[in-house]
């Protein structure tokens, strides 16, 4: 089982630390082009809305399907997509097939750049101020959304004057 | 009047001939230079150590080279290699050539090899030769792609060595033309081959059938040779022949075999010593979301090939730029069925 950069797209204030963190880290340089998970901005009736996008593991990934070279791998531990830079061509094929825009291809080493998330411990996880990206195991990712939907229903059970005990119902 | 011709053609004429060579070659040379110095590659990426030993490593590919080809048509390959090996060791190394051309003139050459090495040698080369005629003309496929330059070529090639066979061992001796004229038209054929060297370019070819236009090679090009320029809504692949050092690098690199280099003679590409070809161009596609060109039609359209061998219904986000995929996917703005 794998693992996951989980996204609270309502905790993101919109700062771009990610994007600094990762591109320092992987490029050795200030460049959010150059990241590997980006912020995307929308604007509706003058409300902001700021979701963090990167590579979302998918189970049977398009980018490692149409690649003409099978560069594209999973590693064994983490279960991220990793892309060997020696046998990449930088055709671009991953880029167009990536249904989320996660591939790349960087224009200035003519690499396929995806989220290897840092093996195991991901900088934009550790840099990120509003905790809006969370580094957990693939099958816990819908645990919090349990417990909270477990948790609402105490909540109407309470207000409609309901003990949450099997017993009395 | 035809006996001058004959000393003319056997004895100035050769002179003449080798001073020709060494003079296109040396132009080759410098235009090579310029081109190189004034490549993209060279003005605006600095030139570490690390890449000029490539450069240098990827020179020698020349001589051996070790493309995907080799995997692909063992048998044609290690017979194009024994050929070309033939082709440079036999002149230059049997005892006849050293003694009339080095001895005579200099007082001074090289140790010779064995006669009856360099008789088989011959009698190969001519055979291999002979197997790449029949091959261009025998099987259909390769029939299509060739031209009358190839065969000609190889036939240019062949020449002197038959005819150099002949006379040493003087097949044709009972008929009395060729017993006359063997020597001259072993010479002849020769000066013709070396002249036809200095006219001789190995150039890249895109199959246009099969080109994607994913701009592999161009990416890979070592000396930026190959170039890709993106006009309104095409991308157009250059090539300029004399930065080129043949080192094959595209066609190891490019992904569906597309990339080939073939052998062209041609007085127009030796004379035109700036400038560029167009080789190939292919159509890019314009994003659905935001109306700006972002893919090549032709490998959005291999990768929906690939998805229905695979049989996966193929995203609608192929018709997307990244920029768009991204706003999207994300915000679940796709236009959906029902």
């Amino acid at each position: 089982m794998g693992f996951v950069i989980l996204i609270h797209a309502d905790k993101c204030s919109g700062c771009q630390m990610c994007e600094v963190g990762c591109s320092l880290k992987h490029m050795k340089e200030c460049n959010p082009e150059r990241s590997r998970i980006r912020m995307i901005k929308t604007e509706k009736n003058g409300q902001y809305d700021f979701i963090p996008s990167t590579c979302m593991q998918c189970e049977t990934a398009m980018c490692e399907l149409v690649c003409p070279v099978k560069a594209i791998s999973r590693n064994s531990e983490t279960g991220a997509r990793i892309i060997d830079e020696t046998k990449c061509i930088g055709c671009s094929s991953c880029s167009y097939a990536c249904p989320f825009g996660a591939c790349f291809v960087d224009r200035k080493i003519s690499k396929a750049m995806v989220c290897t998330q840092c093996d195991g411990d991901p900088t934009c996880v550790k840099v990120c101020p509003s905790g809006a990206l969370e580094y957990i195991s693939s099958d816990q990712v819908n645990v919090a959304l349990k417990r909270a939907a477990s948790q609402r229903i105490i909540d109407a059970t309470a207000v409609a004057g309901l003990t949450n005990n099997p017993a009395s119902c | 009047m035809p006996e001058e011709w004959l000393y003319f053609i056997e004895g100035q004429f050769l002179e003449i001939v080798f001073y020709l060579f060494a003079m296109g070659m040396g132009i080759r040379c410098l235009a090579f230079l310029v081109n190189i110095f004034n490549s993209r590659m060279f003005l605006y990426q600095k030139f570490t150590w690390k890449s000029t030993g490539k450069l240098l490593f990827l020179l020698g590919n020349f001589l051996l080279p070790f493309h995907k080809i080799l995997l692909k048509q063992p048998l044609y390959t290690i017979l194009r290699y024994i050929f070309h090996a033939c082709l440079f060791i036999i002149p230059v190394w049997y005892s006849g050539h050293l003694n009339m051309l080095l001895d005579t003139r200099l007082g001074w050459y090289w140790e010779p090899i064995p006669d009856e090495y360099i008789e088989t040698a011959t009698l190969v080369f001519i055979g291999i030769g002979c197997l790449f005629i029949a091959r261009r003309i025998v099987f259909s496929r390769i029939r299509e792609q060739s031209s009358f330059m190839d065969i000609t070529l190889i036939m240019i090639t062949l020449l002197p060595f038959i005819t150099g066979y002949w006379y040493v061992n003087g097949t044709l001796d009972h008929i009395s033309l060729f017993e006359e004229y063997m020597w001259y038209l072993h010479v002849f054929s020769g000066e013709v081959m070396i002249l036809m060297a200095v006219f001789l370019f190995i150039r890249t070819r895109l199959d246009a059938k099969r080109c994607v236009g994913c701009e592999s090679c161009c990416i890979s090009c070592p000396t930026g040779t190959l170039e890709a320029i993106e006009t309104a809504n095409k991308r157009e692949f250059l090539y300029s022949h004399y930065q080129c050092i043949c080192c094959g690098t595209c066609v190891s690199t490019c992904p569906e075999t597309a990339a080939k280099l073939r052998h062209e003679i041609s007085i127009s590409l030796f004379f035109s010593f700036i400038g560029k070809k167009k080789i190939n161009e292919v159509v890019i596609n314009t994003c659905a979301g935001c109306g700006k060109t972002y893919a090549p039609d032709p490998q959005i359209e291999k990768i929906n090939q690939i998805f229905l061998v695979k049989k996966i219904a193929s995203p609608e986000t192929l018709s997307y730029c990244g920029r768009c995929k991204k706003l999207f996917s994300n915000h679940m703005l796709l236009p959906r069925d029902g």
